[in-house]
């Protein structure tokens, strides 16, 4: 029933496991363990290469003190934390300020739960854990959990972080903090739409709401970034991500320069300590995301080539999981360059991209992703789509960023009414 | 054999140990010190006036009442672009996709009149 399997180019290591075994109480031990311990550590030196880069980017060196290469400065910033008294405001609400923080670092926690990095075996009929796919089809993911709804979980759980947003803002009872958490708010929900709608491509072609099912999908079909939907679709996420996240250009929630530091200027020592993780947490997720939906997983471009081809599973992960570590490492590069690079946005400008723009640009993508199924997936002329999609992409994109500006820039605020006397109520009212 | 959710349940459980220990590692070692000048909100060194806790702006609430809308269409969506392809292939694919197009209409022309209407507007 095998077909046959082609030795690898070590043929010694090509008879070695072709499937994880054990347990499944042990598969989850081992993604405890990874939970608790690799996260954090590729996370810490995740801050630690933002700090070196943009020490770069600004003509600097950065931090090069502890340790080689300031190798250990993630170890010495966590002690500091640790051992920082942690400040309280007597008028905030005490049990939501311990709660928000904790909140936000659940959901970015939850969020690479279903992340497939690899997979757990190299045949597709052999299933040791998780969900089975469609008879002898899929290869099985090595992700924590595959769900047949791990999207839609997905989404549900990174939607949770703007009530840590919220409840941060709102407990500190502090009126920058307030101010914060309010556009944080407004932010976090707009950009939420065009993120959720920039994956139903991806869904659409791959017929899933599996995390493992959509990289199967990109086995057989290719990256789904070749196509000019899925162009479309990874740049509206990446956008979307980096505003979810409260990234520069998109930092409005937290704008040193104007609200202190925005929903988290009453926190200090380890509970900032929390918010700086969950951020960066959330950095990681979203690359990782991008890379499990659009660029292919852990495959190499244009080719299946480890998956098939070696047996042994512990090579093929090496492979795989190498891959996916360098993509996303690619589009972590990518969102720093980006803060590096751009200014803050303006909250009106802010808002018109959210909602003129993405938007409306996003609905179109998935109008387009199905022309692109009918055309190049089911009746295979994929040049006829291209000649077809991306013209009507661009010119939808350029249409929309034209109309956004429409009737000159954005109104100055409170320019109409800056001669009348405001009305009594609106006086106290914060913006 | 647990089903997969039993485990997100596990994750969830362990996420919050995860963030709680360092919590409580801090209430073990670091200092606390309580002082009256400590304990004020800090507003850039102002004394704080008047309350914080009070009615916002409406601007927030429309983009909120937009987001639902929005957000309810894209989990209409979902299930849509998950059976697509099966129905496709059975042979409805003219009619699932007219009926997809004629709902993103709609959900356009909603957000065409929020546009028209000046409610997109960040005043």
């Amino acid at each position: 029933m095998n077909p046959p399997i082609v030795p690898g180019p070590l043929p010694m290591l090509a008879q070695a496991r072709a499937e994880l075994a054990g347990p499944p109480w042990l598969y989850w031990l081992a993604w405890l363990l990874v939970f608790a311990l690799v996260f954090p550590l590729i996370v810490a030196y995740v801050v630690l290469a933002e700090r070196k880069l943009a020490g770069r980017f600004q003509d600097r060196i950065g931090p090069n003190r502890v340790g080689p290469f300031g190798l250990l400065q993630p170890i010495a910033d966590l002690l500091k934390l640790l051992t920082k008294e942690n400040i309280v405001p007597r008028a905030a609400d005490s049990a939501v300020h311990v709660l928000a923080p904790v909140i936000l670092l659940v959901s970015s926690f939850l969020v690479l739960a279903v992340i497939p990095f690899g997979v757990t075996s190299t045949r597709p009929e052999v299933i040791p854990f998780g969900e089975p796919g469609p008879e002898g089809r899929w290869y099985p993911g090595l992700a924590a959990v595959d769900t047949a709804s791990g999207l839609l979980y997905l989404v549900a759980a990174a939607s949770l972080s703007v009530l840590g947003i919220f409840l941060a803002g709102w407990s500190s009872r502090n009126k920058f903090a307030l101010i914060g958490s309010m556009r944080g708010v407004a932010q976090l929900v707009s950009y939420e739409i065009p993120q959720v709608l920039s994956l139903v491509p991806v869904i659409l072609w791959a017929g899933s709401l599996s995390l493992v099912g959509i990289f199967n999908a990109q086995v057989d079909q290719g990256w789904f970034l070749w196509s000019p939907p899925g162009l479309f679709g990874f740049v509206i996420l990446t956008i979307a991500s980096i505003a979810e996240t409260n990234r520069a250009p998109f930092d409005l929630p937290e704008a040193e320069s104007e609200i202190i530091a925005g929903y988290h200027t009453e926190y200090s020592g380890m509970r900032f300590g929390l918010f700086f993780l969950a951020e960066y947490l959330a950095i990681f997720g979203i690359a990782c995301l991008a890379t499990a939906l659009f660029l292919g997983g852990g495959t190499l471009p244009f080719t299946s080539w480890p998956l098939g081809a070696i047996d042994s599973v512990v090579l093929v992960n090496v492979v795989l999981v190498g891959v996916f570590a360098a993509k996303v490492a690619a589009i972590i590069f990518l969102v720093f360059w980006i803060r590096a690079t751009l200014p803050r946005m303006r909250v009106d400008r802010l808002m018109n991209l959210a909602w003129k723009v993405l938007i409306p640009l996003s609905l179109v993508n998935v109008v387009a992703s199905a022309a692109w199924l009918e055309l190049a997936i089911r009746r295979d002329r994929p040049l006829l789509g291209w000649l077809l999609l991306l013209p009507a992409l661009v010119l939808t994109l350029s249409g929309l960023l034209r109309l956004s500006r429409a009737g000159g820039p954005a109104p100055v605020v409170g320019r109409a009414e800056a001669h009348r006397p405001s009305p009594a109520g609106r006086a106290g009212a914060l913006r | 054999m647990i089903p997969n959710y039993g485990f997100i349940g596990l994750l969830l459980l362990a996420a919050v140990a995860f963030a709680v220990a360092p919590l409580v590692v801090v209430l073990l070692i670091a200092p606390s010190k309580r002082s009256g000048e400590k304990g004020e909100t800090y507003e850039c060194g102002v004394r704080t006036t008047g309350e914080t806790w009070i009615r916002f702006r409406v601007q927030y609430y429309i983009f909120a009442l937009l987001f639902v809308v929005f957000d309810i269409e894209t989990v209409f969506l979902y299930p849509w672009a998950v059976s697509y392809l099966g129905l496709a292939e059975a042979g409805f694919g003219l009619l699932v996709l007219v009926e997809m197009v004629s709902f993103l209409v709609l959900l356009a022309a909603a957000l065409v009149y929020a546009w028209a209407a000046g409610d997109l507007r960040w005043v």
